[in-house]
């Protein structure tokens, strides 16, 4: 469990460093669930011009999203539908807001420093 | 999308300041300024200490409102005198989650224009490679949110 907090952030980051699992994780957000073969047409649709990626392909990057606990799947006779779970990105956007709150303030700082009349 | 795969975090931020480059890139380089608005003023143990040269390094001692201790360090990457510096910054309490912090500085009118972009490594060969410019993904990340 302390092995998963120390990590999650990492593995959170990988997740989303790749476009391929950006675009399944945008859709399954707008979309709320999605079978695989839903995200692999959606995909397509999205990429007109690319050669539809395959489904094993596909599946992988499900595998890489619900190993960082960005998704979650669940089976349903033959269907799998995959959702999104936001634990991870709420960890993510944290990082963001702290380091966007601590350099607003100091650039305040900044900027009544460097205008002041000398 | 043209984004660098290893880049997977950033957080940007500009200010159109009333003062020179020369005086901004100052304010960035000179401990004695950095001291003025790094740290909240009137407080005694803040300290700022800066080697602002191609691997040289900096340490930042911050007190918050509520007085708890912040610190700040990193090496800097890249300097170039009134337009841009590219430095490594890891908080003393998480030392081997080091990030990238670019501030680019440009002339506008009679002022300056200041970028800052924070990126945040996802791991070490992320890091090595420290690639630039991924100023979208906050709002990318964001607009996941929606």
């Amino acid at each position: 469990m302390v092995k998963y907090q120390e990590s999650s952030l990492d593995r959170t980051f990988g997740a989303l460093a790749e476009p391929t699992r950006r675009a399944i994780l945008a859709l399954l957000c707008e979309r709320r669930d999605a079978s695989v073969s839903e995200v692999a047409r959606e995909l397509a649709k999205a990429r007109p011009r690319t050669r539809p990626m395959s489904l094993p392909a596909v599946m992988k990057h499900l595998d890489t999203l619900a190993t960082a606990g960005l998704i979650s799947r669940t089976k349903t006779g033959r269907t799998v539908t995959c959702r999104p779970t936001l634990g991870p990105m709420e960890e993510a956007m944290r990082w963001l807001d702290e380091h966007q709150r601590f350099w607003s303030e100091r650039l305040d700082n900044l900027a009544k420093l460097v205008e002041e009349k000398p | 999308m043209n984004a660098p795969v290893n880049m997977p975090i950033s957080l940007t931020l500009k200010r159109r300041l009333n003062a020179s480059p020369a005086r901004v890139f100052a304010a960035w380089t000179d401990p004695a300024m950095l001291m003025r608005w790094m740290g909240p003023p009137g407080v005694e143990n803040v300290s700022a200490d800066c080697d602002a040269r191609v691997g040289g390094g900096f340490r930042f001692v911050m007190l918050n409102a509520n007085g708890e201790r912040y610190e700040a360090s990193g090496v800097y990457q890249e300097v170039a005198p009134n337009e841009k510096l590219v430095f490594t910054w890891a908080w003393a309490t998480t030392p081997e989650r080091q990030s990238l912090v670019t501030v680019s500085i440009k002339a506008d009118g009679d002022g300056a224009l200041l970028t800052l972009i924070h990126e945040h490594f996802a791991d070490e060969d992320a890091r090595d490679r420290h690639a630039h410019g991924w100023s979208g993904s906050f709002d990318r990340l964001q607009s996941l949110f929606a």
